[in-house]
């Protein structure tokens, strides 16, 4: 009696000692388990662009008078309400300019009409002296008709350019009249609240372009 | 074929007629991507093979429907795109030479006309003292 008495005991305190061993083992493998079920990539993952980079901070813009093609002005409140992507460049360009204005048409296709909706393409012009906003007009409505073009005095350009990350400097030409103009090849992307958020960066490809304008808009959508 | 029959020509003229043609000099695939209605200067692209057995130097452009005509380089250097003039080009013995998007172009100043997609235009290549008239295809973007 007594023996039997004493086996269940070391038979107990071993039981014992097993779940004293088992039990953060079965947490562990729950807490594990919890994790994978329950875990959702966070914001900063959703954010990775493929050609291009986004602000832990998104920056406001320099105030300054810059008129858009069709004579309204170019401030953050005309940058509301959309995703903007501002493309410096001038009409003067013959190669990279009108190069990435088709792709960025044909990024665009590519969108579904709802993306669409959310996105505004700003030809931002660098060549203030040729570069008047009813030409700019129809040069960017050549490539799509709701394409916007905007431009301003060369003091206020080259502040408003500082402010979106984009230099750019003037380069005399074989005359006066043929200068070209070197400039950022990145497209700055202004978020729907106005402010500077990121960058898309070349080179790129219609799908490229695409790919990250549907993870900003995402973004904004939730 | 146009090519072909020029080098033909070329090899076939006497020599004080060879001040036309840049011996062994053919060009394929010349296009100018149509540019907006307000476009100042378009960009005309196209390989240049030199089947000769010496290099060819390029010393300029010229067509009837611009007022000037350029070879251009674009560069991206530290996130600027630059653009840059090329007086002279080689087009070496038994190679070729590439005015692509984004590395080089023919620069075409001041259009005389307006040049829709279907439409062509001569553009005239010096090789020297020898030119070599080059038809480009206008082509929609």
């Amino acid at each position: 009696m007594l023996t039997r008495t004493s086996a269940t005991l070391a038979q107990s305190s071993r039981r014992i000692r097993a779940l004293w061993l088992g039990l953060p083992l079965l947490a562990c493998c729950l807490a594990l388990l919890f994790g994978l079920v329950v875990y959702r990539p966070g914001p900063r993952d959703e954010f990775a662009l493929r050609s291009g980079i986004l602000l832990e901070q998104p920056r406001p813009l320099a105030r300054v008078a810059l008129v858009f093609e069709d004579g309204s002005p170019l401030d953050s409140a005309a940058l509301r309400g959309r995703w903007t992507v501002i493309f410096p460049g001038y009409t003067h360009c013959p190669d990279a300019c009108p190069t990435t204005l088709a792709q960025l048409r044909q990024a665009k296709a590519l969108l579904s009409a709802g993306e669409r909706r959310w996105l505004r393409i700003v030809f931002l012009s660098v060549d203030p002296e040729r570069d008047v906003p009813e030409r700019l007009g129809r040069y960017v409505r050549h490539f799509d008709p709701e394409f916007r073009a905007a431009t301003g005095p060369l003091l206020q350009l080259e502040s408003f350019a500082a402010s979106i990350g984009v230099v750019f400097l003037k380069v005399g030409g074989p005359d006066e009249v043929y200068y070209s103009v070197d400039h950022s090849t990145r497209l700055a992307l202004i978020n729907p609240d106005g402010l500077l958020a990121g960058y898309l960066t070349p080179p790129f490809t219609p799908e490229s372009i695409a790919v990250d304008l549907r993870t900003v808009l995402k973004g904004s959508a939730r | 074929m146009k090519q072909a029959r020029l080098l033909w020509l070329c090899l076939a003229l006497p020599l004080a007629r060879q001040a036309w043609c840049c011996a062994g000099l053919a060009v394929d695939a010349a296009r100018i991507p149509e540019g907006p209605p307000e476009a100042e200067v378009l960009a005309g692209y196209a390989v240049l093979r030199n089947a000769g057995t010496a290099d060819l130097s390029l010393s300029g452009a010229d067509s009837p429907d611009f007022r000037q005509v350029e070879f251009h380089s674009v560069a991206e250097e530290g996130g600027r795109m630059r653009m840059r003039a090329e007086p002279g080009l080689t087009v070496p013995a038994h190679g070729r030479l590439y005015f692509a998007p984004g590395k080089l172009h023919i620069m075409l100043f001041g259009p005389k006309r307006g040049l829709r997609a279907g439409e062509s235009t001569l553009i005239g290549l010096r090789c020297g003292a020898s030119r070599l008239d080059v038809e480009f295809k206008v082509e929609a973007r």
